[in-house]
């Protein structure tokens, strides 16, 4: 009895001896030699690419398949990647964070990679966790390459500062927070290999805290930054030499908030405005793509709009705009790399089209868009052609779109100067909004056929 | 050759020179030639051709790897004619990626393990993004049906998975201690009035098997510790980290005589306020030796039969089973943590032996 039991004892414990493996297999064998013709390509791969698949899987379902076979039994403790999100019942059930916490300290005891490739991190926090350094501290002894942490909460709960090691990782690439993270940086910032940062809806201990941080990456490429109202900044100070893409959106609010951009060899910007900005753009001259969306366009963004006279493919869009003095505009400034614009217009502000067709020699493709929200409401603008035909009707615009077209009157006019100015303009692409009915379509679109085109290669396409 | 015929002679020549092939020759022995640049995409060919000078005629054919047979090689060339063009935007590009992909698991593997032979990372990720996609979301079951795995864990492993293989060691130090508890077994039938001596047998006991686990989380070195003082042991059972405690405790809790235990928050929760507190050591050691005189008052009060051979062989199989694995709660509060919570269930076997049932639908 005693050895019988000390043998199943023994069946219990894993095994490297192959006999006595055996006798713990011996059902199984049987079956896994039917099997063995069916044995599948994955059961094939190594480790290395099992791993690489799990990679792209949440750790909690690459943990689960370690209970598929005996392959399978390690292989999740071998990937690199280390994404964790709690679910959203941790919001208001404390057990449940709490939970939540120690399973990520396992999860991070229980990985055996010496260096990981991305830490991702999305959970709902009401008190700072008391393991939050430790994680923060293996990450980095890790040399992780990206970092994403995400923070559920609201603005009643505090938020995570982060431990000072993050903001000293020597092999960090890719940097995102989110939402609940504070940014409080105190110290001397070193992330020499950053060259992704995210900041997206998140509170900030001061203005220094930010200028601390951009001043502490030397290779920074790429900066997306999303900020509201109450974030405790009043200043943006973009000034980053290295920064190639820029991503800004301020969320709605009154307050007034200076953007500085110093960037010289910025090639992307991406702007949205709906706070009160006032921009101070030093050289973007390198800049090769700019769309800016702003709710308000008033005499402010002059400054942004002169800035982007070298861009080659602009696109603007504004909801509401005021008049504008464009003081010394057009003599000094013409956007002479413009290839393509992009002009979605909201209550009015048409004439804003006209400049641009002015100081844009060289343009090749317009594309007009009569804002969605704006549609219909009948706070349409009186659009009168000038008296000198733009150099680029005459020589370089090649292709026009109107999108959400209207039977109005100032449309026509538009369409009709076009057609009958653009010399070398090969296509004219008109998309009415679903609204219309179908006879009122075909009337439109025999009137336009009806325009006189000065190009004889136009071709007129209507939807 | 006169003048005509050179001038009807060259434009062949140059078509062909204009355009160059590279000789392949995959693992079922069939060789073609493929256009060199859609060949000198993938990296090991590029090597071969540059390093080594083959792969322009027939008879210097390169020779792919044992994994790219000639079915598979046709579907990486089709990928790589179509990316190799320049001017391709990345809309085009994802789309026919998408249209690639569309083919059965068995052949994905297949085109994976093919595409890293070749170095070809961009259709690596591409394949091993599809076949994450399939095994996301579905159940060890869907799965095994999908991939024809083996379900070859046994219940106990499924329930404790992490492990070393090499484990000789190990279970040469379990025998030795089963024979030594074997030995304490007799030992206790026939001493059974002297309390004293029965309590210094267990502690030592205990030792022995904390040492062990101590040993594990050390190094292979402190298996040899198993021989030394009981001191020693002592000393280092004091220094010894605070989760070996735990899972003594928590072993020591299980095996007082409960029949069933819902177990997963309570113990738990028991672990980790251990987890922290290093200062906790001596606490949990006092508890350790306290609950073990409960389960000698236990023993004591009961006749001293066969049943209670068993129980206690039952008891000392049952731990050391656990001493084998670092976190055995652990690794079961993961996974059913990551399935919301599953109770563990610990109920009596027929034959009468203690044993830990899991939810039937882990994943």
């Amino acid at each position: 009895m005693f050895d019988a039991l000390f043998t199943h004892f023994l069946l219990l414990l894993p095994m490297a001896n192959s006999a006595i493996q055996e006798i713990n297999v011996s059902s199984k064998i049987r079956r896994s030699s039917d099997e063995e013709v069916r044995i599948d390509g994955i059961s094939r791969l190594p480790d290395v690419l099992i791993q690489h698949i799990l990679s792209f899987l949440s750790t909690k379902e690459a943990m689960a398949t370690s209970i598929l076979s005996k392959r399978w039994l390690p292989v999740w403790t071998s990937v690199p990647v280390i994404d964790l999100q709690d679910s959203p019942s941790c919001r208001t059930d404390s057990s449940l964070r709490l939970r939540f916490e120690h399973f990520v300290t396992r999860v991070l005891i229980l990985n055996k990679m010496a260096c990981l490739d991305k830490f991702c991190l999305k959970f709902n926090m009401v008190d700072r966790p008391s393991c939050v350094e430790t994680w923060f501290w293996d990450a980095v002894s890790r040399d992780v390459k990206e970092l994403d942490i995400t923070i559920h909460g609201t603005q009643s709960f505090p938020f995570l500062k982060l431990p000072f090691i993050v903001f000293t990782a020597k092999t960090m690439q890719v940097l995102k927070l989110s939402n609940g993270v504070e940014l409080h940086v105190t110290g001397t910032v070193s992330l020499p290999c950053l060259k992704v940062l995210h900041l997206v809806w998140i509170k900030y201990s001061s203005n220094e805290s930010v200028s601390r941080l951009f001043a502490g990456c030397h290779v920074l490429q790429e900066l997306v930054l999303r900020k509201y109202v109450s974030d405790n900044t009043s200043i943006s100070d973009v000034s980053i030499q290295t920064l190639k893409i820029l991503s800004i959106r301020f969320a709605t609010g009154r307050r007034k908030h200076q953007l500085k951009i110093n960037a010289p060899i910025l090639e992307y910007l991406n702007l949205e405005d709906n706070l009160g900005l006032e921009f101070d753009l030093e050289d973007v001259s390198s800049l090769v793509e700019a769309n800016v969306s702003v709710t308000w366009l008033e005499n402010r963004h002059i400054p942004l709009l002169k800035a982007l006279c070298n861009a080659k493919f602009v696109s603007l869009h504004w909801d509401w705009h005021s008049k504008m003095t464009w003081h010394n505009f057009r003599p000094h400034r013409l956007f002479r790399n413009l290839v393509r614009l992009e002009l979605s217009v909201g209550y009015g502000g048409w004439n804003m089209l006209s400049l641009f067709l002015e100081i844009s020699d060289n343009l090749q493709v317009l594309v007009l868009t009569k804002n969605d929200n704006c549609r219909g409401l009948g706070l349409e603008c009186r659009w009168k052609p000038q008296k000198n035909v733009p150099e680029c009707l005459l020589s370089s615009l090649e292709r026009v779109e109107f999108k959400g077209y209207e039977e109005v009157a100032y449309q026509l006019r538009m369409v009709k100067y076009i057609l009958k100015n653009a010399r070398v303009l090969k296509m004219m692409d008109i998309c009415t909004n679903g609204d219309l009915p179908l006879e009122s379509k075909v009337d439109v679109l025999k009137k336009l056929l009806m325009f006189t085109r000065c190009s004889n290669a136009c071709q007129l396409r209507f939807n | 050759m006169s003048e005509v015929d050179i001038a009807v002679i060259k434009p062949e020549i140059c078509s062909q020179i204009m355009k160059s092939y590279i000789w392949l020759q995959t693992s079922d022995g069939s060789i073609q030639q493929v256009e060199q640049e859609v060949a000198m995409f993938c990296p090991m060919i590029c090597h071969e051709v540059i390093q080594k000078g083959i792969g322009s005629s027939k008879n210097y054919a390169i020779s792919l790897p044992q994994r790219v047979n000639s079915a598979i090689l046709s579907l990486i060339l089709d990928y790589c004619r179509f990316h190799q063009v320049a001017g391709r935007s990345n809309k085009e590009r994802k789309s026919f990626d998408e249209k690639f992909i569309r083919m059965d698991t068995k052949r994905l593997c297949e085109l994976t393990s093919a595409a890293d032979s070749l170095q070809l990372k961009p259709l690596v990720d591409l394949t091993s993004r599809a076949l994450a996609r399939i095994i996301e979301g579905k159940s060890p079951e869907e799965i095994r049906e999908i991939f024809h795995l083996p379900d070859d864990l046994t219940e106990e492993e499924k329930l404790e998975p992490l492990k070393n293989t090499t484990d000789d060691p190990r279970i040469r130090l379990l025998n030795r201690l089963y024979a030594k508890k074997r030995k304490e077994l007799k030992e206790r039938q026939k001493l059974k009035n002297v309390e004293v001596e029965e309590e210094r047998v267990d502690d030592r006991s205990v030792d022995d098997l904390l040492s062990f686990i101590n040993g594990d989380n050390g190094d292979s070195k402190g298996i040899k510790t198993s021989k030394s003082k009981k001191k020693n042991r002592r000393r280092k059972d004091q220094q010894k980290s605070t989760s070996a405690n735990e899972s003594v405790k928590n072993h020591y809790k299980e095996l007082n005589g409960l029949n069933s235990v819902y177990c997963s928050a309570e113990v738990g929760q028991k672990s980790r306020a251990g987890v922290d507190a290093t200062s906790n050591v001596h606490d949990v050691e006092d508890d350790i030796f306290s609950s073990k005189n409960e389960l000698d008052d236990g023993d004591i009060d009961d006749e001293i039969d066969p049943a209670l051979k068993e129980k206690i062989d039952r008891e000392v199989e049952d731990f050391a089973r656990r001493l084998n694995s670092d976190w055995p709660e652990r690794m079961q509060e993961i996974l059913s943590f990551g399935h919301e919570r599953k109770p563990v269930h610990f109920s009596l076997n027929g034959n009468g032996s203690l044993r830990r049932y899991a939810n039937s639908e882990q994943r």
